[in-house]
C-alpha cells in the first residue's frame, strides 16, 4: 500500500473508548472514531461532558485517571497507548503540542516565563549555550507576535494578560516543531477580542509551518469559519462529522442543529420598534470611583479607574446590557448599584415607586449558579429560607409562592427536591435566578449569568430573561462579554472601557457601522459575525464567510 | 517600606506578649506569698523582699518599671539562683537549640520523602500505610513514646543512657521523640501540599511538553508544594520547644523547656518572663524570616505589574 505523505492521516482514532476503571465501569467516551489528515482543521465540538476534552487528553496519554481504553489513536504513525515510557516522551515532544483552556493556570506561577522556555528548549537543543537558547525563546515568543519579547523572558505569568499568556502557551507547544497542534478550549478563558486574535494566531501558524490543527471547543460560532472539518460529539458518542461546509449548511443529527441555532447570531434588524420609555429605574450619575494598589498610590494619585463620570439609565422593563471587556469596570457597577460598593463621588438612584413612596426593589444574580448555592441544603429549602428571612411565616403561603415562582423561570417542580449537585448548570442558573425574584424585585442585576453554562442552556436562560422582562415587566441590568448574548435580548447597550461609557445607544442602532472604534472592534470580534450577510436564509443557519479557508 | 513595617508588627507583637506575660503572672497571686509562708515570715522581711524583687506599688506602678527596666535592658534575678535571670535562661539556650534544631532536621528528612512517596502513591497500600503510622504518630502523647524508648533503649537494651546530657547518645531519645511526633504531622502536611500540586494545570502541560517525571517534580511540583510547607514549618519549630518542656523533664535534658517547668513550679517570675520573651523573640523572628522568603519564592505576592 502506497500513499503520497500528505494523504496520510496525521491522527487516525479508531473506535476509541475511555471508561473509568471500576467494578461496572462508567463509559465516558465510546465508539468514537475519526482522522485529521495533514494540514486540516479539524474542530471537535460539544457540549461540557461530551468526552471531547477526554478524547484530547487521551491523545496525550494525560488522562487524570487510569482508564480503560478501547480501540487504538495513532498519531504520526504512532500507537499511543501501546508507547513505553521512553516512546511516549518522544512522542509528546516531537509530534504534538498542546495548549489548554486556562493559559494563567497552565504555566507554572511560580517560575517566569523564559525559565519555563528555556527548560523545553534545552529539550530541543541540549547542547546550545545560554546565549543561543535565549535568542531561540524570544525568537518562539515573536513568532506568536508577544510585543518586547526579549523582555518578557524575566517576567511570571501573573503579569502578563490572559491574551499574552495563551500565546506563550502556543508558542512553548510549537517549540518543538510538531506536526499536530491540539488546543483546548483554548479561548474559552479569554475575552471575546482576544478571542478573536488567538484564533486568528492559530490560522496564521498553521499556514505558516503547515500545521495540522484539532481544536477543542463548545463554541461552534468560533469555528465554523475558520475549520476545515467538524465533529460533534454528545454524551461521548459522535453524533455527526464530516467537511465544515457541508455541516454548516446543512447538519444533519437534532443535536448539531441545536448547537448551530444556539450559536448562531442574530444581528438585530433596524426596524425593531422603539420601546416606548418608560420611568427610570435605576440611574447611575456621573458617578466615579477609583481603585488604589496601595495607600502610597492613593497619595500619589495613581489609580485604576473603575468608573470615570459613569452616567446611564436603566428603565422599568428594559434589558441593558453593559458590555466591555474584562477590567473595564462592569462588575465594579454592578456592585456599586448593589449598595456592596461605594462611589467615590457622583450618585447612584434607585427611583420610587409611583403609587408607593418606596424604593424599588433590585436583586442580583451572579455568575456561578453553583458557588451561589448551598450544595448541601435542596433547593426548596433553600428557596423556603429566603422567604421566612423576610417575614413569610405561613409554610402553605411560602410554597403557594416558591411553585409560582418556580415555573416563572420555566423550571419544573421536581428540581425543588432536589441538591444543587443534581441539577445541570441551567437549571442551577434558573433556581439563582428564581431566587432573586421570590422577593418580586422590580431589577435584576445579572452579572455574567450565561458565562458558566453551556451554549445550548445559554438559550434557555435568555428566554427566562426575556419572559421575566415581558411578563413581569422586571428591568434587568445584564453584565456581559458576549455580543451574541446582547443582540438576542438587550434593548439599549451601555459599553464601557476603562471605566468610561463609550456607547449608549439601542440595540437596533448598534451595529449600523457608525461606531466608536472600540466598539467597532468588539463587533468584528464577534464569531460568526458573517451570518450577518445569510441571516437573510429561510434555514436560519448561515455559511461560513471565507470558502478559501475551507477548501484548505 | 514592606520590611519597615513589618519590623514594626513584630515588635508591637512583642510589647503584646510582655504585657500578656505580665499580667497572667500577676493574675495567678501575689508572688512573695507564693514563696514564702506569710504565717511565718515577719511584715518587714515580706516588705524588704517586695522592695527588692519590684513588687510594691500598684499593678501600673510595677507594669511601668518592669516595662522600663526591659528597655534598660534589666531583666531582673532569678529568685532561685540569685543570679540574672538573663544568664539563667541564656546558659540553657544552647542545650534546646541542639534538640529543637536536631529534631527539626529529622522531621524534614523524615516528613518529605515520605510525604512525597505516600502522594505520588495516594490511594495505595503504601499511602494507607503511611498515613495509619502518622495517625498513631501524632496522637501519641510526647511522654508516652519517651517513656517506650526509654524502656526499650536503656530498660531493656542498655544501648542508651536515660538521663542527662553530654554526648550523641543522650541526644538520641529526645531528639527522636520530639522529631518522630512532629515528623508524622508534618508528613501529612507534605501529602497534602504535594496531592494538591499533583493534579495543577501546569503539571499536565509541563508532561504534555515531554519534560521527564524528574524534571516535572523538581521544576514545578517542589516549587509549588514548598509554599505551604514554608508556612506551616515555623509553626511545627515552636511547638517542639513547647514540646520541649515535657520531654526534657522526662530525659532530664537541662534545657529552656525544663526550666520553665521549673520556673512555674518555684514562681520565678523574672526567669518565667524571660525564657516566654526568649520564645516569642525567636517565634517572631522565625515568622518574619519566613514572611520575606516566601515573598522571594512566590512572587505573586509581591503585587508589581510589568507591563
Amino acid at each position: 500500500m502506497l500513499h503520497s505523505p500528505s494523504d496520510d492521516p496525521v491522527v487516525k482514532v479508531e473506535n476509541l473508548g475511555i471508561a473509568i476503571a471500576a467494578s461496572t465501569p462508567t463509559e465516558l467516551v465510546k465508539d468514537v472514531s475519526f482522522e485529521i489528515r495533514r494540514g486540516d482543521y479539524f474542530a471537535l465540538v460539544g457540549e461540557s461532558g461530551s468526552g471531547k476534552s477526554l478524547t484530547c487528553h487521551a491523545m496525550m496519554k494525560l488522562l487524570p485517571f487510569t482508564p480503560l481504553i478501547q480501540g487504538r489513536i495513532i498519531i504520526d504513525g504512532q500507537d499511543v497507548w501501546s508507547l513505553d515510557k521512553r516512546q511516549l516522551l518522544a512522542y509528546r515532544r516531537k509530534s504534538v503540542g498542546m495548549v489548554f483552556q486556562d493559559p494563567l493556570a497552565a504555566l507554572n506561577p511560580v517560575r517566569t516565563i523564559g525559565s519555563q522556555i528555556l527548560e523545553t528548549l534545552r529539550i530541543y537543543y541540549p547542547h546550545a549555550d545560554a546565549d543561543e537558547l535565549r535568542n531561540r525563546a524570544i525568537d518562539a515568543l515573536r513568532g506568536v507576535h508577544i510585543p518586547e519579547p526579549g523582555s518578557r523572558l524575566g517576567v511570571y505569568p501573573h503579569q502578563l494578560s490572559g491574551g499574552l499568556n495563551q500565546r506563550v502557551m502556543i508558542a512553548l507547544a510549537l517549540l518543538g516543531e510538531p506536526k499536530l497542534l491540539i488546543a483546548d478550549e483554548p479561548t474559552t478563558a479569554l475575552d471575546m477580542s482576544v478571542q478573536a486574535e488567538v484564533l486568528d494566531l492559530i490560522d496564521e501558524l498553521r499556514r505558516k509551518n503547515n500545521l495540522t490543527v484539532l481544536l477543542v471547543t463548545h463554541d461552534l460560532g468560533i469555528v465554523r469559519d475558520r475549520a476545515t472539518h467538524i465533529a460533534v460529539l454528545q454524551n461521548g458518542r459522535m453524533v455527526e462529522q464530516g467537511r465544515a461546509a457541508e455541516i454548516v449548511s446543512a447538519p444533519k443529527a437534532a443535536y448539531s442543529k441545536e448547537l448551530f441555532e444556539a450559536a448562531s447570531v442574530e444581528w438585530p434588524g433596524r426596524d425593531t420598534p422603539e420601546r416606548k420609555r418608560a420611568p427610570a429605574c435605576l440611574t447611575f450619575d456621573n458617578v466615579n470611583k477609583t481603585y488604589f494598589g496601595s495607600k502610597r498610590d492613593r497619595q500619589m494619585g495613581v489609580g485604576i479607574p473603575a468608573a470615570k463620570s459613569l452616567s446611564f439609565e436603566v428603565r422599568r422593563g428594559e434589558i441593558v446590557a453593559l458590555i466591555g471587556e474584562s477590567g473595564s469596570g462592569k462588575t465594579t457597577a454592578a456592585k456599586m448599584a448593589m449598595g456592596l460598593e461605594k462611589p467615590d463621588s457622583g450618585s447612584i438612584i434607585i427611583h420610587q415607586s409611583k403609587d408607593i413612596n418606596t424604593p424599588l426593589k433590585v436583586q442580583m444574580v451572579f455568575q456561578h449558579p453553583r458557588d451561589s448555592l448551598d450544595p448541601l441544603m435542596r433547593v426548596e429549602d433553600q428557596l423556603h429560607e429566603v422567604l421566612m428571612v423576610h417575614g413569610w411565616r405561613d409554610k402553605a403561603k411560602r410554597q403557594d409562592h416558591i411553585l409560582k415562582t418556580i415555573a416563572d423561570v420555566g423550571l419544573l417542580r421536581h428540581v425543588l427536591t432536589r441538591r444543587p449537585t443534581f441539577l445541570s448548570g441551567g437549571e442551577a442558573q434558573r433556581v439563582v435566578i428564581a431566587r432573586a425574584l421570590l422577593l418580586e424585585p422590580d431589577m435584576l442585576i445579572a452579572d455574567e449569568p450565561l458565562s458558566a453554562v453551556d451554549v445550548r442552556i445559554q438559550k434557555h436562560i435568555l428566554e427566562c430573561l426575556q419572559r421575566l422582562r415581558d411578563r413581569l415587566g422586571i428591568a434587568i441590568l445584564l453584565i456581559t462579554h458576549d455580543l451574541r448574548v446582547v443582540f438576542e435580548i438587550a434593548d439599549q447597550v451601555v459599553v464601557l472601557r476603562h471605566g468610561r461609557v463609550v456607547e449608549d445607544v439601542p440595540v437596533s442602532k448598534f451595529t449600523d457601522g457608525a461606531r466608536d472604534a472600540y466598539t467597532q472592534m468588539l463587533i468584528d470580534a464577534v464569531p460568526g459575525k458573517s451570518s450577518r450577510a445569510a441571516s437573510v436564509l429561510s434555514s436560519g443557519f448561515s455559511l461560513p464567510g471565507s470558502p478559501a479557508l475551507i477548501a484548505g | 517600606m514592606q520590611l519597615f513595617l513589618r519590623i514594626l508588627r513584630a515588635v508591637i507583637s512583642l510589647w503584646l506578649i510582655v504585657t500578656l506575660v505580665f499580667v497572667a503572672l500577676r493574675a495567678t497571686g501575689d508572688p512573695i506569698t507564693a514563696i514564702f509562708d506569710p504565717d511565718n515570715t515577719s511584715q518587714a522581711a515580706l516588705d524588704s523582699y517586695r522592695e527588692q524583687w519590684g513588687y510594691t506599688g500598684t499593678v501600673f506602678d510595677q507594669y511601668l518599671a518592669y516595662v522600663v527596666s526591659l528597655l534598660r535592658g534589666d531583666f531582673g534575678y532569678s529568685t532561685m539562683s540569685s543570679r540574672p535571670a538573663l544568664d539563667v535562661v541564656l546558659e540553657r539556650l544552647p542545650a534546646t537549640m541542639q534538640l529543637v534544631g536536631l529534631s527539626a532536621v529529622l522531621m524534614i528528612a523524615i516528613g518529605l520523602p515520605v510525604g512525597t512517596i505516600a502522594a505520588m502513591r495516594a490511594g495505595g497500600p503504601l499511602d494507607r500505610f503511611v498515613m495509619s503510622f502518622s495517625t498513631i504518630g501524632f496522637a501519641l502523647p510526647n511522654f508516652v513514646l519517651a517513656l517506650g524508648l526509654i524502656l526499650l533503649f536503656s530498660v531493656s537494651l542498655h544501648l542508651l543512657p536515660s538521663n542527662g546530657i553530654g554526648s550523641w547518645q543522650h541526644l538520641v531519645m529526645p531528639v527522636l521523640t520530639i522529631g518522630l511526633s512532629k515528623a508524622a504531622i508534618f508528613t501529612r502536611f507534605v501529602r497534602s501540599a504535594i496531592l494538591d500540586t499533583l493534579g495543577l494545570q501546569c503539571v499536565v502541560s509541563a508532561r504534555a511538553r515531554g519534560l521527564t517525571e524528574w524534571q516535572i517534580f523538581w521544576r514545578h511540583i517542589i516549587t509549588n508544594a514548598v509554599l505551604p510547607l514554608v508556612t506551616i514549618t515555623p509553626l511545627l519549630v515552636g511547638a517542639m520547644v513547647a514540646a520541649g518542656a515535657v520531654v526534657e523533664s522526662v530525659f532530664g535534658w537541662p534545657g529552656v523547656g525544663r526550666l520553665i517547668v521549673d520556673a512555674v513550679s518555684q514562681r520565678d517570675l523574672a526567669v518565667l518572663q524571660m525564657v516566654i520573651m526568649l520564645i516569642a523573640v525567636v517565634m517572631i523572628t522565625t515568622n518574619l524570616i519566613v514572611d520575606l522568603a516566601y515573598a522571594k519564592l512566590d512572587p505573586r505576592t509581591s503585587a508589581a505589574m510589568a507591563h
